[in-house]
């Protein structure tokens, strides 16, 4: 404050008379930055992101209007105070790209030093995505879009910026007017634009939650001109269907046993089943598919065994069921319905939205159905004061929703351990059969017809490791409900026309409640699925808020405009959660309460507390529209850092040169050029209780002990906070009167000492240390181009398209004598990938190497093979290679055609690597199409070896490493070899893909000559639309490379889908 | 122009100097980075209530039995269990374990009762939960018996520079560490003083009598060990231990028995096949022949019923066996693995059979056939089959009297037996006497394990190190390997 004011004495001028006005284009929006002069002199000013502006003149001068792709206006003051201009737009020119930047500072990209690409809510919307990150997966130059199916509700996509920084993974944050927000509960209806900030120089005023980057979004405001009513209704139906499935194979049957076995009837088994007595069975209890060859032969269903039904003791053919799968997942469906109203007045607006999302999972019993109300006003109180606030209101109900990952049993279940002759109607159809013991039917017997015993007959019909996978998701309801809030409220004094200050209390708070239940039922049904029957609730409160007070001067000396900001800012974190579930089971079978719990109950709680207070400026001086000069600083004093190094202090520095401005005789083809350079940093702070070394007492004690271990993470007692430094430069070219575009961006970053929770060996004592450790280093190129090929009266097309590169991004240190250290993985993530694959950061190698057991070779590059088995020999230190792949890209196309509208947008990856969990079981389990393959003497990898079958294995014996070995090996050894002998190889693939993500075809219904129609509406556009039509090219066509949303690969996820829709969207 | 830049320098200059102001102090929030839930000081009773019960996945009852872990799969090398639907560790895949949480688990939380007891700043406040003396002790003791089935099982290992807190540990050698753990063990039951005992003791409840003969009964069984390579060192610790006026552990009243209190803690038996649900272990064939051909009456503890599981065998045939007998034989019987029955983690029948072979070994003057019927009394005993008469019926068969010959390969054959369901006891027995004698899985090429190799932690964390650690490993070429052979295993 002291600052701000301090800044209001040392800067002021006097003029005569103040003119204020507001500058906009033909449909009444505003035209920021417009620039107003005096005319015959180089006074002016400039107007604000919001198109007003206000000048101190002598009474009777001629304004002169000027702004990037319109035309200069002259405008006489006379007796007028208030002025309402209106620009007409320049037949070739670009509009001016505004920046949002940290404070909500708004720049014009023509000086803006740093990358900071705007994507317009046109290609970011081309299909209404539910999902804002995936709506701009191939969109930003040099984001790796980490995402998951769009089936999978609730997902928050992960966003890669530029590769990887520090040991573990991290995501951008997205930034909503200011305020962070959680990316699946912003409405992609209510953005108008997005920034995204990369690097240091460009995020430093974000402070140390920006430090993977930011994703700055400024919502909707108003529609229409001044005085003018608008409303908007926006509606979405969207059909998802399953699309990449693996290929499996659809010949031989399930179980362990591949003949067929004959069932014998024996005294004390079911009277019933003596009509199956010399039939034929396969084994039910292994859950693989190693069984018997189908060939339609008849045999014993597992839905024979139970009584009750029109199939009951009754035998079926055996065939394959190759679409398994896929007729297990739902058609989703997905409504999609907004509606706003917004009207401006002179000096004040207001808009209001509400959507409705509606989904259907493609999960059977699963659906999301949010409600999104936004409201944003701002009001001038008089020619000083200016109070505006933002709202945004979501409340979100997800039911049946199911964390994926190995052994799930849906997406795992089919992928890792199935039947290849389960029919999925059928399996719909026996739902609700029960066993005479009540239990339900499964397909995955604990034991076969032969195991009954008349003892324990209930153990018969007991499920083994699976359950129908129809009962298991509804005997497992689970539902979640979020609301969240978030908006912020701001009073502005404006003092004159260069100096206001804006005072603003930002809020995002979340509420959430769960409930999830496992019935008695699933419990009782099954042997070993390890359901237990229970109940567990929780409520988790967040709250963040942010005290803002920013004090801004702009003012134009002749030829310079200087704007400065400053001010301070508090941030303050606060998270509660409670949690409770029964433990062992139930005492009263289905009573779900906690109070029901067999063993004790676990209650607990967490308790999360923050404060960051930061001062903070930022300064550009700028001539001529031509250079310009940025320095920003801030200084964070966090809750959570060391006492050695109580705050953080970051600057940033950055330059930028029209140089097309300079060159005297330019050719005409050449219509802009622009050089821009930046310095800058950016903080890595430490988690809240990084620095704690503290004890938790154990909830349960042991009659009457209470329990307390020493915790396994110790934190240096050095460890401090860390700064990252961002250099960055480019190039931002046009041609052809703006109709080509060619931005260009050159960044290196490194991030060195960050602190970083690291696993440690675990004889220290600790199993992870918190430590400032590692130097991190990235660099890449990034190329951003844009173009309109065809600009005809009727026809135009535009092309945008991006393209990043990553040059390096070496861990150039680690920690101690320590070469390699893994990079941590998220809870409930990687299980088994310790086995298998893993990614860690090796020193001297790219960030994120993919390690594992691979198959071992000679110095040729010649496979070991065991010339007594067959068998190939593992290396445990074979390098895959990066994770993060080097090249992402992609095109959005726009055609318009008269009232037509075509738009796509393809994206594209090269490079990364990931390892797929699911296949590797699957190979294991007989699943997929390899185990199942015709062999080069033409017999099935199945058949016997000594009839010609057998999986051909070429290499040099791994006694000698030379003596060629050439030999059959029978299918199952050959497929368990890679889990027996851990080796991933067969089963890690190029993250590379090109996927037609987007289509769109739009019709402008011409609403004005039909009828009357035009009097009450103002357009109406129908759209077709389509997304993840066509994944054009995937390493693994088993998968979908492009939705691989774990750090190291694949691990049962769900499958990705294809959706069709239309959208309607009608103006009044 | 010159004028505005000025300003502009005015302007960062007051900001800056603002900055520097506030800047260059600490701001003061209070507690909000300190954890409401947690305390910053450890209560040593609380850990040793952990170490005992809950630490490294579920305390010193895991020694015995781990519902499948490292300490089962010694089991199957011992031929206690066979797997009965994924068979590929009874088969001998190799196995690779983290030795991570055990250091930072049971073991760090035992050093911390050390350190807390030893420090000056801290000892008179942990003086609460018992004397410093008699703290000590009783950690030194756990930790030797922790650290001596960790050697057991990977042979060297970091052990004189671990739990300082650096990650840089090098291995020491399992002969080194052999004799320290004598020595920690010696000096520990010397230890004890007449102050308050230890509190929050589950396993002996503060009894420091019982600590004395557990630790005197580790070292007769550690020396024992190495009767193989040292037998002279063996020798004489053995009956330094044994001679010991503490005491060995000599009868039931003595064994280090773990009690489940059930609920929370319960038995790992009824957790596996209650709670959870699985029904992958089954007693070996192997054990219920063994047991069957002697008619003992330990058959109907050791399992759920008599039908020993084939070991080693293929998925196939394991599948094709479970399903024709469904009554396959499930470790323990359901009414000795309720959820609060006792897990005897080392008893007295145990070291009677110790003592019976070195007896038998000429280590020590005491009668074999006395120690040899005793420890099979206290062995029945254990397990509540135990009858005089049908003790005596069982020793008169020539399969168990020492009289009719082969009497060691008798006295090792019934400490095999006795010391079930502890897998990596009766493999420690096998690996050193190679009895009793077992047949590897059918089918299987290779011979039974005699080592675990380490996870993969130890190269990531430790590479120069584990690298010499695992260098008397190397079996075939193979590193860190399986088949490498203890100290005492050469």
């Amino acid at each position: 404050m002291l600052f701000a004011m301090q800044m209001t004495i040392l800067l002021s001028f006097a003029q005569n008379k103040t003119v204020t006005g507001r500058v906009t284009d033909e449909n009444g929006s505003p035209i920021p930055f417009a620039t107003i002069t005096i005319k015959g002199t180089k006074d002016g000013v400039s107007a604000d992101a919001d198109g007003k502006f206000s000048v101190r003149v002598k009474g009777t001068e001629t304004l002169v209007i000027s702004a990037v792709g319109f035309t200069d206006k002259e405008v006489n003051i006379s007796n007028n105070s208030n002025l309402s201009i209106n620009l007409l737009k320049s037949a070739s020119d670009m509009k001016e790209v505004i920046v949002t930047t940290g404070l909500g500072i708004k720049k014009s990209a023509r000086t803006t030093p740093y990358s900071a690409q705007v994507i317009s809510s046109e290609n970011m919307g081309i299909t209404r995505q539910n999902n804002l990150s995936n709506a701009l997966a191939g969109k930003v130059a040099g984001v790796q879009s980490r995402s998951q199916s769009g089936a999978k509700l609730n997902a928050e996509t992960f966003l890669r910026i530029r590769g990887g920084l520090g040991i573990g993974d991290r995501a951008a944050i997205f930034v909503v007017d200011g305020t962070i927000a959680n990316s699946f509960d912003i409405n992609p209806d209510d953005i108008e634009d997005i920034t995204v900030l990369k690097g240091a120089n460009a995020t430093a005023l974000f402070g140390s939650q920006a430090t993977g980057g930011a994703i700055v979004i400024n919502t909707k405001k108003k529609s229409g001109g001044a005085g003018s009513v608008g409303i908007e209704v926006n509606s979405a139906v969207t059909v998802d269907k399953v699309y990449v499935l693996p290929r499996y194979q659809n010949l031989y049957a399930g179980g362990s046993l591949a003949e067929l076995a004959r069932f014998t009837w024996k005294t004390g088994m079911p009277d019933d089943w003596k009509a199956l007595d010399g039939q034929y069975y396969h084994d039910y209890t292994d859950d693989a598919s190693w069984g018997p060859r189908m060939s339609g032969q008849q045999y014993i269903p597992w839905y024979a065994w139970y009584p009750g039904h029109s199939r009951s003791f009754r035998t079926a053919a055996l065939l394959p069921q190759k679409d398994n799968n896929r007729d297990f997942w739902r058609t989703g469906i997905t409504t999609n319905n907004n509606v706003s109203f917004s009207k401006s007045l002179q000096g004040a607006n207001v808009r209001v939205s509400y959507t409705n999302q509606y989904q259907t999972g493609i999960l059977p019993n699963s659906s999301a159905d949010r409600h999104t109300l936004f409201f944003t006003g701002s009001v001038d109180l008089n020619n000083h004061f200016t109070v505006a606030t933002n709202m945004t209101f979501t409340s979100l109900e997800i039911k049946g929703d199911f964390a994926d990952g190995y052994a799930n049993n849906a997406g795992a279940n089919f992928n890792q351990w199935f039947h290849r002759d389960l029919d999925m109607k059928l399996m719909h159809e026996y739902k609700d059969l029960r066993s005479p013991y009540g239990t339900m039917a499964t397909w995955n017997l604990r034991f076969n017809p032969d195991g009954y015993s008349p003892a324990a007959p209930e153990n018969f019909y007991k499920g083994n490791y699976w359950d129908n996978p129809y009962v298991y998701y509804a005997e497992r309801p689970r539902v979640t409900y979020r609301n969240n809030m978030w908006g912020d409220a701001s009073l502005t004094y404006k003092l004159n026309n260069d100096f206001r200050i804006k005072g603003t209390v930002r809020k995002n708070q979340t509420t959430q409640h769960f409930e999830n239940i496992t019935t008695s039922l699933l419990q009782n049904s099954a042997l070993q699925s390890g359901n237990t029957a229970g109940y567990a609730t929780g409520e988790q409160n967040i709250q963040r808020y942010d005290f803002e007070l920013i004090g801004s001067y702009n003012k134009k000396f002749g030829d310079f405009a200087v704007s400065v900001n400053g001010g301070g800012n508090i941030f303050k974190f606060k998270q509660d959660d409670v949690l409770s579930n029964t433990n062992g089971g139930l005492n009263v079978p289905d009573l779900y309460a906690v109070a029901n719990s067999k063993n004790p109950a676990t209650i607990g709680n967490t308790r999360l507390r923050q404060q960051i207070n930061s001062l903070l400026a930022s300064g550009d001086i700028e001539y001529k529209k031509i250079a310009s000069v940025s320095i920003a600083v801030r200084n964070d004093w966090g809750s959570t850092l060391s006492d050695l190094k109580p705050s953080l202090f970051y600057p940033s520095a950055g330059a930028s040169l029209v140089f097309s401005e300079l060159i005297k005789t330019r050719p005409a083809w050449f219509s802009f050029g622009k050089v821009f350079g930046s310095w800058g940093r950016k903080p890595e702070s430490l988690g809240i209780y990084a620095t704690n070394f503290t004890y938790a007492v154990n909830q349960n004690q042991w009659n009457g002990n209470f329990l307390m271990g020493v915790p396994n993470v110790f934190p240096d007692p050095s460890l401090t906070g860390a700064l990252i430094t961002t250099i960055e430069g480019g190039l931002d070219l046009r041609f052809l009167k703006n109709r080509m575009g060619l931005n260009f961006v050159y960044f290196h970053e490194t991030a060195d000492k960050i602190p970083v929770n690291i696993p440690v060996n675990g004889a220290s004592g600790y199993t992870n240390t918190t430590i400032n450790a590692a130097k991190v280093e990235r660099s890449g190129i990034e190329l951003i181009l844009s173009a309109k090929p065809v600009m005809g009266r009727s026809f135009t097309w535009d092309i945008n398209t991006t393209f990043a590169y990553l040059l390096n991004n070496p861990v150039s240190r680690l920690f101690g004598d320590q070469t390699r250290i893994a990079i941590p993985l998220p809870a409930g993530q990687g299980a088994f990938g310790t086995r298998n694959a893993q990614a860690f950061q090796i020193l001297g190698e790219d960030w994120g190497q993919l390690y594992g057991n691979g198959i071992k070779k000679n110095v040729d590059g010649i496979p070991l093979v065991n010339p007594a088995t067959g068998l190939l020999v593992g290396d445990p230190n074979t390098k895959y290679g990066s994770i993060v792949p080097k090249t992402t890209g992609g095109f959005v196309n726009t055609l318009t055609y008269k009232d037509f509208t075509f738009m796509f947008s393809l994206d594209y990856q090269v490079g990364g690597k990931y390892f797929s969990l699911s296949e590797s079981w699957g190979h294991y389990s007989g699943l997929f199409e390899k185990t199942a393959a015709v062999n080069d003497r033409g017999f099935n990898v199945r058949d016997d070896v000594a009839d010609g079958g057998g999986v051909h294995v070429v290499g040099v014996s791994s006694v000698d490493e030379k003596t060629l070995v050439d030999m059959y090996v029978d299918a199952q050894t050959y497929f368990h070899q890679f889990y027996n002998s851990q080796i991933a190889e067969p089963f890690v693939h190029d993250l590379t893909f090109v996927k037609l993500r987007e289509v769109s075809l739009g019709y402008n219904i011409p609403v004005k000559k039909i009828g009357n129609l035009g009097k009450y509406v103002q357009g109406a556009r129908f759209s077709v639309i389509a997304r993840n039509p066509w994944l054009i090219y995937s390493d693994s066509k088993d998968f979908d490379a492009s939705e691989i949303s774990n750090i190291y690969g694949e691990d049962g996820q769900l499958p990705g889908t294809r959706s069709l829709g239309v959208n309607l969207s009608i103006r009044f | 122009m010159k004028h505005t830049i000025k300003n502009i320098f005015k302007i960062t200059s007051v900001a800056l100097a603002l900055l520097c102001s506030t800047g260059c102090e600490k701001v003061d929030f209070g507690d909000i980075n300190r954890d409401p839930n947690q305390t910053t000081e450890p209560i040593t009773s609380a850990l040793l209530t952990n170490a005992l019960g809950l630490a490294s996945g579920r305390g010193i009852a895991a020694t015995v039995w781990d519902q499948g872990g490292i300490r089962t799969i010694a089991g199957y090398y011992a031929q206690y269990f066979s797997q009965t639907q994924y068979t590929e560790f009874s088969r001998y895949t190799k196995t690779t374990t983290n030795m991570d949480l055990f250091y930072a688990g049971v073991m760090n939380d035992l050093q911390m009762i050390i350190d807390y007891n030893s420090n000056d700043a801290t000892k008179e406040q942990a003086a609460a939960n018992g004397s410093n003396n008699n703290q000590i002790a009783t950690a030194r003791i756990l930790k030797a018996y922790n650290v001596w089935w960790m050697t057991n099982l990977w042979g060297d290992i970091p052990y004189s520079q671990a739990l300082k807190g650096s990650g840089n540990v090098p291995y020491d050698k399992q002969q080194d560490i052999y004799k320290d753990l004598i020595k920690e063990l010696k000096e520990a039951v010397d230890q004890f003083d007449g102050g308050a005992s230890f509190k929050g003791d589950i396993l002996f409840n503060g009894n420091i009598t019982r600590w004395k003969k557990f630790a005197n009964s580790v070292r007769m069984l550690m020396a024992l060990q190495m009767s193989k390579v040292d037998a002279n060192l063996g020798k004489t610790e053995f009956a330094s231990a044994l001679s010991h006026a503490a005491g060995v552990i000599e009868s039931g009243a003595d064994n280090a028995t773990m009690v489940f209190p059930g609920g929370a803690y319960d038995n790992d038996f009824y957790n596996y096949y209650n709670v959870v649900l699985r029904d992958d272990e089954a007693v070996a064939k192997t054990m219920t022949d063994w047991l069957s051909s002697r008619n003992d009456p330990r058959i109907g503890a050791y399992g759920s019923s008599s039908v020993g599981f084939p070991y080693g065998l293929t998925r196939d045939n394991a599948v094709a066996f479970g399903n024709a007998n469904t009554n396959f034989a499930r470790p323990i019987h359901p009414g000795l693995r309720t959820a609060t029955s006792p897990i005897v983690v080392l008893g007295a029948a145990n070291i009677w059979l110790a003592r019976a072979e070195a007896a038998s070994r000429g280590w020590t003057a005491e009668n074999a056939a006395t120690a040899y019927a005793k420890g099979i009394e206290e062995s029945m005993r254990q397990w509540g089959v135990y009858s005089a008469t049908g003790l005596v019926t069982y020793l008169a068969q020539s399969s168990v009297d020492l009289a009719a010959g082969s009497a060691l390969d008798k006295i090792i054959n019934q400490a095999w037996a006795a010391w079930y369901p502890n897998g990596m006891q009766g493999w420690n027995l096998w690996r050193r006497t190679n009895l009793p004698a077992l047949t590897p899985a059918p089918g299987q090429a290779s011979p039974i394990p005699r080592r675990i190799a380490h996870g993969a932690n130890e190269q990531n964390l430790n590479p120069t190190n584990w690298e010499a650690g695992v260098a008397g490993y190397t079996v075939n070429g193979e590193k860190d390997s399986q088949w490498g052979r203890m100290w005492w295993d050469n």
